[in-house]
């Protein structure tokens, strides 16, 4: 008996062992299997010698279609000498060519310039947007292929790959090949190609990760897109077949970052006050009742805020943008001010700090604020605005006020964060030892002055880690983004443009992405930057957490 | 004399009147304004919800044209009808049983394997911290990792293995039920190890220590003396779960949530439930109404009806959840006394 019950707690514990090992292996390995599927995208393509790739059937039938159509492409050599120019090729192999779209590439010996026809003083006049250097001479070169790669072969037989608007090659094959005889280079498919002679058979090459890979600067830095005159950053995957895909990062991070940076401004004073007053000031009978009451507010889900914020909310803010202004400006003064002149009479007794009619006065004044801050607004626009300061941006600084805007977001977000920030920063408060304020108190400090050097020096990293996971919060939250965020990938800082966040273009274009494409990697690049900072700032927040705890023995 | 004390003081306030004083007051009446507009902020957004709901719309000069959301089930003029409504209560309610059923046993294993097994050691700390950043990482990276993971990687292969005669076709290599309740447990699963775990902390050394005297094995202490007395917190995990899961609706658009399902997650005929079917939601619901439907037909209405029980939902759980950790807080602090 005694056996079999040691032998089914060894079992058990060699099971748990394993099963919750497994558990969190799993959840530990979220990160690595994001930045496995991500990571790839890096990779630097290499070319080899190859075969025909046997997705395509008949090899030899394809060889001899693109042998024929030889003759056909522009990019073919022989034909297009003009002066010391080699050859011109237009830069839409997959479209139609278009003379709007003004956008070539000349080819001359050692090297080739990308052209654009730029709007000038007297007219459309070309001007050079990328040049692609081939010191040795260009002995044949490729049309353009539909991922944008062209192949030069070089007259010391070195073959370069190149990517349009980049002049620097992205793969070289160093082996030399004979060069003589060879006049065309070919595409067959997306990451093959051949090189062709009249004397031999042609000699094929694959570029392993050509199409489906590009490098760290591509997301984070200027980038020459085709219909551009200058270096852009911009996000914009390929939407229609032919078109560009451009994958710049840093629009996506701005909106996150700019969303993120407005609902803090708005949540922030807030959180803390509430936490101040629930923490500091209310006697614990009152705070356990109150606490968890404003806690609720963590119960609206962020689909419910934004719908509210965009079925109730929008549509008056539009109309009522300096009603807005105005109360967010005239509340905390008359408040501030009520509290200037009239704290007197509700003035607690001796030894008594609290005042629970305090609260009810205070509502009182803040419905009175916000009915004048609302009609100063008012009248501030009527007066000084011509009737509407949304217009008067528009027509005097050109200023567009777009109906989905910082300060939508920016409102529904701090919403969702404060719960975040007010929980944690009141129990970073209320958890400090009370003799810290007390002792301040009775050498006669008023109440405001033992907060600010009583209690808030030790309660600071607290708050410091309640503001940096309301941030982390903030940064990760989708669903508000996704639809009050207008998500319109633009770069502007003003808080009535919209943007769009990485969260909700994951949330938006990930269901859509093929499996292992440029597309599908860049945006679990995305969402891997996105886990790297959120576990960063929580990693942060809770080691000042703990070292705060430690250091007062608060058991919270 | 006292009296004396009392007036003094209150007589000698225009002295002490000074910018301290003065400073005191107004940081007072605003850090009091803000808590005060914490609480109207949620009252305001409770009662903003509900009048939106039953009073009609409320949309300025159209109030009172538009029908509350009781009028509009029972017409079922648009588009989204009593029967969109009910298969997207049934989607919720189904996902998240699934997921209870994942997270229950996951979260209550790994707690025990911290707190009883593994010790204390370096790792269990880092892994601790881990879990404690899990629980703060955006529901939408869990999304992300639900669809490259489980969709593609182990869909992919269950689909190679055991639906090849169907498969250019995906069968479970395709968003569905399964993965979306997995991705939410995983989701969930933080929530529920902190709370065991804090439960298992909270039991008196006495009573693993009476077990192991009486001469249990470490696991018969643990399926019979420790799991048992800690139950509160079990439950309580799991309704934290619950409720933090049921307002999520990032993820799922990345597993699993349609727009519009033809057919319920769950039928009569066997096997019962489909796992690989895709559902609906009542949060995506919310965010489809607001983003789609077309406006006037009551859609606000609608809206506010599931935004509203959805909050109510989450409310109920949530206050549940705290009497129920008190209630055992309690229970252990007077025993801790004996």
């Amino acid at each position: 008996m005694a056996n079999r019950r040691l032998i089914v707690d060894v079992v058990a514990a060699a099971a748990i062992k394993v099963a919750s090992v497994s558990v969190l292996l799993v959840i530990l390995g979220m990160f690595a299997q994001i930045a496995i599927t991500a990571l790839p995208l890096f990779e630097s393509p290499s070319i080899s010698i190859g075969t025909l790739s046997t997705t395509r059937t008949g090899p030899a039938a394809d060889l001899r279609v693109s042998q024929d159509s030889v003759a056909n492409d522009v990019g073919s050599l022989p034909g297009f000498v003009d002066d010391h120019r080699l050859g011109v090729s237009n830069i839409h192999p997959a479209v139609a060519p278009e003379p709007t779209k003004g956008s070539w590439l000349d080819v001359r010996d050692t090297i080739i310039e990308q052209l654009h026809l730029k709007a000038g003083s007297d007219g459309l006049a070309p001007s050079v947007i990328t040049r692609y250097f081939i010191p040795a001479g260009i002995q044949a070169m490729s049309s353009i292929s539909l991922s944008r790669h062209f192949v030069v072969l070089d007259r010391a037989g070195v073959i370069h790959v190149y990517r349009l608007g980049r002049s620097q090659a992205r793969a070289t094959f160093k082996e030399p090949v004979e060069v003589s005889g060879i006049n065309r280079v070919g595409w067959l498919d997306e990451n093959t190609f051949a090189l062709y002679s009249h004397e031999q058979q042609p000699l094929v090459r694959s570029v392993k990760a050509l199409t489906n890979t590009l490098s760290l600067a591509d997301l984070f830095s200027f980038r020459q897109y085709e219909g551009y005159p200058l270096p852009t950053l911009t996000w914009q995957p390929r939407v229609v077949d032919g078109a560009e895909s451009k994958y710049s990062l840093v629009p996506l991070l701005w909106g996150t970052m700019s969303a993120a940076l407005f609902s803090l401004m708005l949540a922030l004073p807030v959180a803390l006050g509430a936490a101040i007053y629930v923490g500091y000031y209310m006697p614990p009978v009152f705070r356990e009742a109150i606490k968890p009451m404003i806690e609720m507010i963590a119960a609206f889900p962020g689909v419910v805020i934004a719908g509210i914020a965009m079925l109730w909310l929008a549509p008056r803010l539009q109309y009522a943008l300096a009603e807005f202004i105005g109360i967010v400006l005239t509340v905390p003064i008359i408040v501030a001010l009520s509290g200037l002149f009239l704290n007197r009479y509700f003035q607690t007794k001796p030894g008594r700090h609290f005042s629970k009619r305090l609260p009810m006065v205070v509502l009182l004044v803040l419905a009175i604020a916000i009915y004048s801050g609302a009609k100063l607004g008012e009248g501030v626009e009527g007066l000084f605005f011509e009737g509407s300061v949304v217009l008067w941006l528009e027509h005097y600084y050109g200023l567009s006020v777009s109906y989905f805007n910082g300060v939508l977001v920016g409102i529904a977000l701090g919403i969702a964060v404060f719960p975040t920030i007010f929980s944690l920063a009141e129990e970073a408060i209320f958890a400090t030892p009370k003799g810290a304020a007390t002792g301040s108190l009775a050498l006669g400090a008023s109440q405001w002055q033992s907060f600010i050097d009583g209690v808030l020096p030790i309660a600071a990293p607290g708050i410091v880690a309640a503001i940096m996971l309301g941030l982390s919060r903030a940064i990760g939250e989708t669903m508000i983004l996704l639809l009050l965020s207008g998500n319109t990938p633009i770069q502007s800082s003003s808080p009535l443009e919209g943007m769009r966040s990485v969260a909700a273009t994951l949330a938006i274009e990930l269901p859509e992405a093929a499996v292992d494409s440029t597309h599908y990697r860049v945006l679990f690049f995305s969402a891997l930057a996105l886990f790297v900072l959120t576990f960063f700032i929580n990693t942060c927040a809770q080691l000042l957490r703990r070292r705060w705890r430690r250091r007062y023995g608060v058991a919270a | 004399m006292r009296s004396d004390t009392l007036s003094d003081l209150q007589g000698e306030e225009s002295a002490f009147a000074t910018g301290a004083v003065r400073r005191a007051g107004v940081m007072l009446w605003l850090t009091s304004g803000m808590a005060v507009s914490a609480v109207v902020l949620l009252i305001g957004m409770l009662c903003l919800l509900s009048w939106l709901a039953f009073a009609g719309g409320a949309f300025g000069a159209e109030a009172g044209q538009l029908p509350g959301a009781l009028e509009v089930l029972s017409q079922g003029q648009s588009p989204y009808t009593a029967e969109a409504l009910f298969s997207a209560v049934v989607g919720t309610i189904t996902v998240t049983l699934l997921m209870t059923l994942v997270v229950a046993p996951l979260g209550i294993l790994v707690a025990v394997y911290l707190h009883v097994y593994a010790g204390e050691h370096w790792y269990t700390d880092l892994v601790r911290i881990g879990i404690h950043n899990l629980a703060g990482v955006p529901s939408i990276i869990y999304g992300v990792f639900g669809l490259g993971f489980f969709v593609y990687w182990v869909g992919g292969g269950v689909d190679e293995w055991f639906f090849s005669n169907s498969l250019p076709r995906a069968t479970f290599g395709t968003p569905g039920i399964l993965w979306a309740a997995i991705t939410l447990a995983l989701l969930t699963l933080p929530t529920v190890i902190v709370s065991v775990e804090e439960g298992l902390l909270r039991l008196p050394a006495s009573l693993r220590e009476g077990s192991f005297a009486l001469g249990a094995t470490r696991f018969e202490t643990v399926v019979g003396v420790l799991l048992p007395a800690t139950m509160t917190s079990v439950v309580t995990g799991v309704i934290l779960a619950v409720a933090r899961a049921t307002g999520e609706v990032a993820p799922l658009m990345l597993v699993g949530v349609v727009k519009y399902a033809p057919s319920l997650p769950v039928s009569v005929q066997a096997p019962f439930i489909h796992l690989e079917q895709k559902f609906m939601h009542l949060g995506y619901l919310v965010y489809d109404l607001t983003l789609h439907a077309p406006a006037g037909d009551g859609r606000i209405a609608l809206i506010a009806v599931v935004a509203l029980s959805l909050v109510l939902v989450t409310m109920s759980l949530t206050t549940f959840a705290a009497v129920l950790r008190g209630r055992f807080r309690y229970q252990y602090a007077q025993e801790g006394l004996l």
